[in-house]
């Protein structure tokens, strides 16, 4: 069958923006510091830390950057950015509504801890999926906490 | 309780790894808290449990072979699984607010609660209590370095 070069061009500018441009820090950061892995991939999880020396620390989740911050206490963080889980946009981690467990595994360790721009999305999320509404801190104290049941057998 | 100056030979690892690969301190100083891991891949010296559960989180894919730490006593390293550890007390810890202190002999550990107070505990539990208390930890000495800068500038 012979499609009009007018069906063709729509369809192409269709494709054009139905693929999401990729995200800045992605683009400048593909991979984790710590594992590797693939940011892009893992847009729903990522995290960005700034911190206030002008240097900038890409992680595929809170548990790779809850490495860094063990890595390096003395210094001052200027920014904490997390990629919202549904829009993968960055947010700030510490206004984020954080999700702690669930039956969705997380990435890095198997409790899953998930950001949100709202409380809606974030309820949402739990309708779904269970887990619990929790801040920040709570959600890297977590991630500490997880970094044992990893590390148990040694 | 007297922190004897043990023999030179029982503090070799501190010539070798005369600082803290996480947090810089200076090993000789904190020789009552040290640790070292023995990585197949080679040896790591820490100042303290703290920074060496941070090391073992970042090194997952390194193969631990022993660990070791000092004893509170004599300073001497023994294997930290079969150590008497004390968590808790009124000494001030090393980089953490809790206290983490290993001991040779059982009957040391319990001269220091009857002194200073603490729980006794295996190595297992000194190390979860190390990754619970993490990010209270590393937010406190991160502070504490903020307000060091601070008063630098002023």
């Amino acid at each position: 069958m012979r499609r009009s070069p007018i069906i063709l061009m729509l369809s192409a500018i269709f494709c054009m923006a139905a693929a999401a441009p990729l995200a800045d820090d992605i683009k400048q950061f593909p991979e984790c510091k710590y594992c590797g892995m693939d940011r892009e991939k893992f847009g729903y999880s990522r995290m960005l830390i700034r911190y206030d020396d002008g240097t900038a620390v890409p992680t595929c989740s809170i548990h790779c950057t809850g490495i860094d911050l063990a890595l390096n206490p003395h210094k001052g963080i200027s920014a904490s950015l997390v990629g919202d889980y549904d829009t993968r946009v960055l947010l700030d981690a510490e206004k984020a509504f954080w999700v702690l467990g669930g039956n969705k595994m997380g990435v890095m360790s198997i409790r899953g801890k998930w950001a949100f721009g709202s409380r809606k999305d974030a309820e949402q999320f739990i309708r779904k999926h269970d887990g619990a509404i929790t801040s920040y801190d709570e959600a890297m104290k977590a991630t500490f906490e997880d970094m044992y049941e990893i590390l148990r057998p040694l | 309780m007297l922190i004897s100056a043990a023999p030179a030979s029982f503090q070799e690892d501190i010539r070798s790894h005369p600082s803290c690969p996480i947090c810089g301190m200076d090993r000789r100083q904190y020789a009552h808290s040290r640790m070292l891991i023995d990585y197949r891949e080679g040896p790591v010296g820490t100042c303290s449990i703290h920074c060496a559960a941070a090391d073992i989180a970042v090194n997952r894919h390194k193969t631990v072979q022993g660990i070791l730490a000092a004893d509170y006593v004599g300073r001497q390293l023994v294997p930290a699984r079969t150590a008497f550890w004390v968590i808790g007390g009124d000494r001030s810890g090393v980089m953490t607010q809790r206290a983490k202190w290993a001991f040779e002999k059982q009957m040391d550990a319990e001269e220091f609660i009857r002194g200073h107070g603490g729980k006794l505990a295996a190595f297992d539990d000194a190390i979860k209590a190390t990754f619970e208390d993490m990010y209270a930890d590393i937010k406190a000495v991160r502070e504490r370095a903020q307000k060091r800068k601070a008063r630098s500038r002023r």
